[in-house]
């Protein structure tokens, strides 16, 4: 069977197993909160899935095999050890963040921010970072999916017509299942992801005969991928810093992961994901490195999208260039769906009346940031680690508000307007393409090291009650 | 830290995550331009770095263990 065929008959049976998670999910009249949060009782198994699934995306399995044969092995760095950090922070965070949820009940990070601060502008900038950050991290998933679907079906669909169609499964799987089919979708990616991940290293290292020779062979024809920072000096300490700093905050300022904290079924279930996520994201990013490698030493200088269509697709025997289209699909979806579905939490946690009217709003708005995204994946670039890493990192700004809002009882205000201030800052520095680099120290990293001094200062010095 | 059953472990503990991460951008894991010494194939800042991300995911276990749970209630 050709790849089409394989591609054809795998995609189906993917779209059989999100149907029958829909299904399951699916329940007549069901609360808003059932929908948003499948009853706040995930267990270990599945909270280590969905919370690595939204976790680890296209980006991971497009991306970080480019970013190892372009930037060399400092992107274990970047990426894995990163990932390292974040999970002890989820035990530190977690913790803190259910027992503040005991005491004021959650709905979503922005309703408790607005809460917390007794502000309700400080709610609006928390959905704002999570809407500016996220949906175009949305879209250039979307778009890189659509780019190989395109590749490997030429002629059937324009790229805007795969983007919407991609758009429109996902739509509609999240408003028949809520949270608990994105969930399911998530455990079936997760487990995917990590199998097909082996299965295309495997092949890829036999290719060039076998794990001593890749390397031999990589340190030989390119010895500067082997160190940092790398061939094109993208790994320096502050570009690493930086990025452990974004990545690390990710479980506070994205809503999409603060809520899977949320929704565990007891702390010490939590405990117990955050340590397997932590196992788990070793396994994964480990076998990117060997497809990365193996792109350096056949692929060295082929423009990305070339490079992974012939590492993923073209150099697989047919079943498994069918299986990674299908893995990346899943990949694009549970990640996209969980970020959307996420903003839909966030605007209704800032919204108040009834139950059922709140639901209905929330669908459309889930609606709207769909479309909204949809443009985006349309008309945007490829750069699909950069820009990733620059949604971690924006969001990231409103690390200090969160943190201060979890650790004390009434948190000074101006540190809330410190984390908006940093991030529309950040925004604007992106969207006026300002300089990387001021007085030698990058902006995003002078940004956080301005925000946790300021933010340290103002938690010393505020009144006390007597 | 307050529901710690050893608050002083969990302090050293998180102690340990925080010195090991500052040591992940030191020339110690990272020697700028430096692949040698190869263990099992791998350059040096690779395995050096799969180390770094193993005591950490250790020393979250630990954590996970000492930090206490608290359970009175889910969050609603």
């Amino acid at each position: 069977m050709t790849l089409q065929g394989w591609t054809i008959l795998l995609g189906l049976g993917y779209l059989a197993l999100l149907l029958w998670a829909a299904a399951r999910s699916w329940q007549r009249g069901r609360t808003a909160d059932e929908f948003m949060f499948a009853g706040r009782r995930l267990g270990v198994r599945l909270g280590v899935l969905t919370y690595a699934a939204a976790l680890f995306s296209a980006f991971t399995f497009l991306g970080m095999p480019d970013f190892f044969r372009t930037h060399g092995v400092g992107s274990w760095i970047f990426l894995a050890v990163s990932d390292a950090m974040m999970v002890f922070f989820v035990v530190l965070f977690g913790t803190a963040i259910r027992r503040r949820a005991r005491e004021l009940g959650f709905n979503g990070m922005a309703g408790m921010m607005a809460q917390v601060y007794a502000q309700r502008w400080v709610g609006w900038a928390m959905f704002a970072s999570a809407f500016i950050f996220l949906v175009p991290y949305v879209a250039i998933q979307i778009r890189g999916i659509a780019v190989f679907f395109a590749s490997t079906f030429p002629d059937l669909l324009s790229l805007a017509q795969w983007s919407a169609l991609i758009v429109l499964i996902m739509l509609g799987f999240s408003e028949i299942g809520g949270f608990r089919a994105i969930v399911f979708a998530d455990a079936i990616q997760g487990l995917s992801l990590l199998v097909i991940l082996w299965i295309l290293a495997g092949v890829c290292t036999g290719r060039v005969g076998g794990w001593s020779e890749l390397w031999t062979q990589v340190r030989q024809a390119h010895p500067e991928l082997c160190s940092v920072p790398g061939p094109k000096g993208l790994f320096t300490v502050q570009f690493l810093l930086a990025s452990a700093i974004a990545i690390v905050m990710i479980p506070a300022t994205q809503p999409q992961m603060s809520t899977r904290l949320v929704v565990m079924k007891s702390t010490a279930a939590l405990h117990r994901m955050a340590v397997s996520v932590g196992v788990f994201a070793m396994v994964v990013i480990f076998p990117t490195a060997l497809i990365g490698m193996y792109g350096a030493i056949r692929y060295a200088g082929v423009p990305a999208a070339e490079f992974q269509a012939r590492a993923l697709l073209l150099d697989q025997p047919p079943w498994i260039g069918g299986l990674s289209v299908i893995g990346l699909l899943a990949a694009c979806l549970s990640t996209t769906n969980a970020q959307l579905f996420a903003l839909g939490t966030e605007l209704r946690s800032m919204l108040h009346g009834d139950d059922r009217q709140l639901l209905r709003w929330t669908r459309w708005a889930i609606l709207g940031f769909a479309a909204v995204v949809f443009i985006f994946s349309v008309v945007m670039s490829d750069q699909l680690v950069l820009l990733a890493r620059t949604s971690f990192a924006g969001t990231a700004m409103m690390g200090p508000l969160v943190l201060a809002a979890v650790a004390m009882r009434h948190p000074p205000r101006i540190i809330a307007g410190f984390s908006t201030i940093a991030m529309v800052l950040f925004f604007v520095s992106q969207l006026l393409r300002w300089p990387e680099q001021w007085f030698g120290i990058r902006l995003d990293l002078g940004l956080f090291v301005l925000l946790a001094i300021l933010s340290s200062a103002a938690a010393l010095l505020r009144p006390r009650p007597a | 830290m307050a529901n710690s059953s050893n608050p002083s472990a969990l302090r050293a503990v998180i102690w340990a995550a925080i010195v090991v991460s500052v040591l992940t951008f030191t020339p110690l894991v990272i020697p700028p331009s430096q692949c040698e010494p190869v263990l099992l194939g791998l350059p040096r800042t690779l395995w050096a770095g799969m180390l770094v991300a193993i005591v950490l995911v250790g020393l979250t276990a630990l954590a996970a263990r000492l930090i206490g749970t608290d359970d009175s209630g889910n969050p609603s």
